[in-house]
């Protein structure tokens, strides 16, 4: 049968299920939208191995518990949620979010600023925007005469005088008329909207553009825009061209595996039109990044590309970036130079190890003794809370490494002790402190992996230092350049090869978690549950797939932990326990 | 102007020097246009047997009329004063109008108040699920270092919107300066070390803050690189390297 037909048929099991339930009287349950991740495409052969499904008569089968509701959860989440394909229009900082509900003001800005809305203020039949985000947006400064209460803004060699409760902006020579009178309201300055149209229209025309009707300010390129790029693949080699009038100054950075960066220099793009570039499978554009200097291109390259270099056609005025991944690109008389990405290897994840990293122990300390207490009391929950977690997942046949968080501010911590043994998986658990108090709910991080969130080099020092590592290699006299084996990832760059599996961990936590009733509107107990990529300096040179799960507190009572918290502890335990099982069968079924 | 006769001419007798109307010979310098109609009226008023301290006031009117007809630069002086006064009249009225706006007092502004810029701050939201943004006015010097000085101090003194601020209050900036390549040192006192016992979400909302107010009140800016003590190792807290140079990119999710 074909992969579509197995998913047909997966669908229609998952709703026979699902009418089969709603038959026998179950309804939606307490969450409709809960239940519907829950009934997604139910796993058969997982269901029966833990449930003895077949032997079950039909309505035992019907998740009717709190448990059986997590096992069919569990078979849910066996399949991926998250499309890795490269997006067909880029990331670019231009991109509005999404309005909020009152009146408001869309900036978009080409200068690297992220667009953004900003709240107008009705005040009779005029809108109003604030003035110090009018000179923020075009980059003014503002001569205030607090005693006459007027004022100048200028902007390069403009200045438009006003008077509040004026309605006329001077200008040089020019002036001109606004629908309403400039205002100071709650220790603020507002302009009129229809002063900011006059200001763009008449001023400022060259460098933004202002929409009446949808609200909108747009940003003009700030300079030249690339006109086109070409992603071309050929033979095992990728270009990227870029079609332009003269020779750029360039600049290549990555982030030592995945991600190429191509800067150029005075080159810019119109954030509202991106270029839409057809990915290939050998490099696909992720994002586009503008600044005042020019623009940058994060292309994320194929897994097996070996070799790179640049060139300038003079004569069709185009520049581009080859990429290879025919291993005789490399040789001596080629000028190509060796991908730093290549050749690296991680430790195998292919055993049942479990890291769980729990907190240290609270260090005494007589003069914070009073303020730090709640905080200690919250390590020790955790503490308890990740032990009930390995206990489960030994119980599950898991092999379970317990660590502590130490030296945390010097070294890389726990990192080499859970790299040694390899494993599946490292979950640090820890107490979602924030300040002097707990935060509430549950929050997963995962170490940054997306394009331009971690630090990145210079292509050409990447690959010189590559190739030390080349000839220190040779030197030991294990091997000759034909048969080189895999050279060992450095720390800093492991993360990266792991974020999309450290992402799938952190997914899983989060649906297990939600399953349980946080995080979901109305429930008993609404914390929330945030899942977020961040610079996780602790999660460095983990070579294996890892997530920070911070638990704070679970109720809104006072105190911590209190008689609900500690109720709340088994089931959470529970929940984390079930997510990794689960996610060890996603990775079973993947590979 | 005057009336006499052109040069070389000798002068009437019968016509005063000076301008002066000719008492003798009403009429005598008029044009040739006007005199027979004067003539003309002035035999009218004979006709009519009109008394004679009657003719002669008519005839003192004349006299007067004539000698105005002789000096038009008078009412000419007269327009112009009136329009002048108008004039004056209007600017005073004019500076008390809200719209105007003169030159001068603006200089007056840029003696006495520094000019402000608009700057973006971001701080932790009270639900510790992200950063919010606030705009704030600020002395705008012009020197990168001097206002990005400023920026972080403004960071110092916490958010005036109600937002979560991770710094404390002994923070405080040692040096600052900028890179050849645009990355903007800050060397922090040791205060600062106190993130590690105020969580790893403090720590990046420092860190993202700093990062993101800095980088987007400066476009110039490839970046921030934190110190502390003048030491570039370690960590700040638990979660941010001192060895990263810090991007707005890095930071544009919510903790």
């Amino acid at each position: 049968m074909s992969a579509h037909g197995v998913q047909l048929l997966r669908g229609g099991v998952a709703g026979l299920v699902w009418g089969l339930t709603w038959l026998a009287g179950g309804g939606l349950g307490s969450d409709p939208l809960a239940w519907a991740q829950e009934t997604d495409r139910p796993r058969d052969a997982y269901a029966a191995e833990r449930l003895g499904w077949d032997e079950m008569p039909l309505r035992q089968r019907l998740p009717n518990s709190y448990a059986d509701r997590l096992r069919q959860l569990t078979d849910s989440v066996l399949h991926p949620p998250v499309a890795r394909d490269c997006p067909q229009v880029p990331l670019t900082s231009g991109t509005l979010p999404a309005p909020p509900g009152g009146p408001a003001l869309g900036v978009v800005l080409s200068d690297g600023r992220p667009a953004r809305w900003d709240p107008l203020i009705q005040l009779g039949p005029e809108l109003y925007w604030p003035l110090e985000d009018c000179c923020t947006t075009f980059g003014m400064t503002l001569l205030w005469d607090p005693a006459l209460f007027r004022g100048e803004l200028q902007v390069d060699t403009l200045a438009f005088r006003f008077v509040v409760g004026g309605e006329v902006v001077h200008c040089g020579e020019r002036a001109f008329q606004m629908q309403g009178p400039m205002l100071y309201a709650d220790n603020r300055l507002l302009l009129p909207v229809s002063g900011l149209e006059q200001i763009t229209e008449q001023f400022l025309a060259e460098q933004f553009t202002f929409d009446r009707d949808s609200l909108l300010l747009v940003q003009r390129p700030l300079g030249p825009v690339a006109r086109e790029i070409l992603v071309q693949q050929v033979s095992g080699r990728t270009y990227l061209r870029w079609i332009l009038d003269s020779e750029p100054v360039t600049r290549l950075m990555s982030d030592g595996v995945s991600a190429l960066v191509v800067e150029l220099t005075g080159i810019y793009i119109d954030p509202r039109d991106p270029p839409r570039v057809e990915s290939r499978p050998g490099a696909c554009l992720q994002a586009v990044h503008c600044d005042p200097r020019g623009s940058r291109f994060v292309f994320r390259v194929g897994a097996g590309t070996t070799g790179w270099k640049t060139q300038w056609r003079e004569d069709r005025g185009e520049y581009q970036v080859i990429l290879t991944s025919r291993q005789d690109d490399l040789g001596r008389w080629k000028s190509y130079h060796p991908w730093p990405g290549a050749d690296m290897t991680s430790a195998p994840a292919d055993s049942g190890r479990v890291v769980l990293v729990l907190p240290e122990e609270e260090v005494p300390d007589e003069n914070a003794a009073s303020r730090r207490a709640p905080l200690a009391a919250a390590r020790a929950f955790t503490a308890i809370l990740g032990e009930r977690v390995g206990t489960k997942l030994e119980a599950a046949g898991f092999e379970v490494a317990y660590l502590d968080e130490a030296d945390r501010p010097v070294g890389h911590g726990w990192v080499p002790a859970a790299n040694a043994g390899g494993g599946l998986l490292a979950l640090d658990l820890r107490p979602a402190i924030c300040g002097d108090s707990l935060c509430l709910g549950f929050r997963v991080v995962t170490a940054a992996s997306r394009p331009l969130q971690r630090p990145l080099q210079s292509l050409e020092l990447l690959t010189e230092q590559r190739r030390r590592l080349r000839e220190e290699w040779m030197a030991t006299g294990l091997g000759d350049h034909q048969d080189l084996p895999p050279l060992p990832r450095p720390w800093h760059e492991a993360a990266v090869r792991h974020g999309p599996a450290s992402e799938e961990l952190a997914w899983v936590l989060s649906v297990h978690l939600r399953a349980h009733g946080f995080g979901r509107a109305g429930s008993p107990t609404p914390p929330p549950i945030v899942r977020r990529q961040w610079p996780a300096a602790s999660l460095e040179g983990l070579d294996l797939p890892g997530a920070i799960l911070y638990v704070g507190r679970m109720t809104r009572e006072p105190g911590f932990p209190n008689d609900s918290d500690w109720a709340t502890l088994e089931p959470v335990a529970e929940a984390i326990a079930l997510a990794i099982e689960a996610y060890a069968l996603r990775q079973e079924e993947s590979r | 102007m005057s009336d006499s006769g052109p040069v070389g001419h000798e002068p009437d007798p019968v016509r005063a020097v000076d301008g002066e109307p000719n008492p003798v010979r009403p009429g005598a310098d008029e044009p040739e246009a006007t005199r027979p109609v004067v003539e003309k009226q002035e035999a009218t008023g004979r006709a009519n047997d009109e008394p004679a301290g009657h003719n002669a006031q008519v005839r003192a009117w004349m006299r007067l009329r004539r000698g105005a007809k002789r000096r038009p630069w008078l009412g000419w002086a007269l327009v112009v004063g009136v329009g002048g006064l108008l004039v004056i009249v209007l600017w005073l009225l004019r500076t008390r109008v809200p719209e105007s706006f003169p030159p001068s007092s603006v200089e007056v502004v840029e003696q006495t108040l520094p000019p402000l810029g608009a700057y973006t701050f971001y701080f932790g939201n009270p639900e510790a699920t992200g950063l919010q943004r606030e705009v704030r006015f600020l002395p705008r010097f012009g020197e990168l270092e001097v206002d990005a000085r400023n920026v972080i101090e403004a960071l110092f003194e916490g958010s005036l919107a109600g937002g979560r601020s991770p710094w404390p209050h002994e923070a405080t900036v040692q040096d600052i300066f900028v890179s050849g390549s645009g990355v903007l040192f800050v060397n922090f006192g040791g205060s600062v070390r106190w993130l590690s016992l105020r969580g790893d979400l403090m720590e990046w909302v420092l860190a993202g803050s700093l990062t993101r107010s800095l980088c987007e009140n400066f476009p110039d800016l490839r970046g921030v690189r934190i110190l502390i003590d003048g030491e570039s190792t370690g960590r700040l807290g638990a979660q941010v390297s001192l060895e990263w140079v810090l991007t707005p990119a890095m930071f544009t999710e919510a903790p």
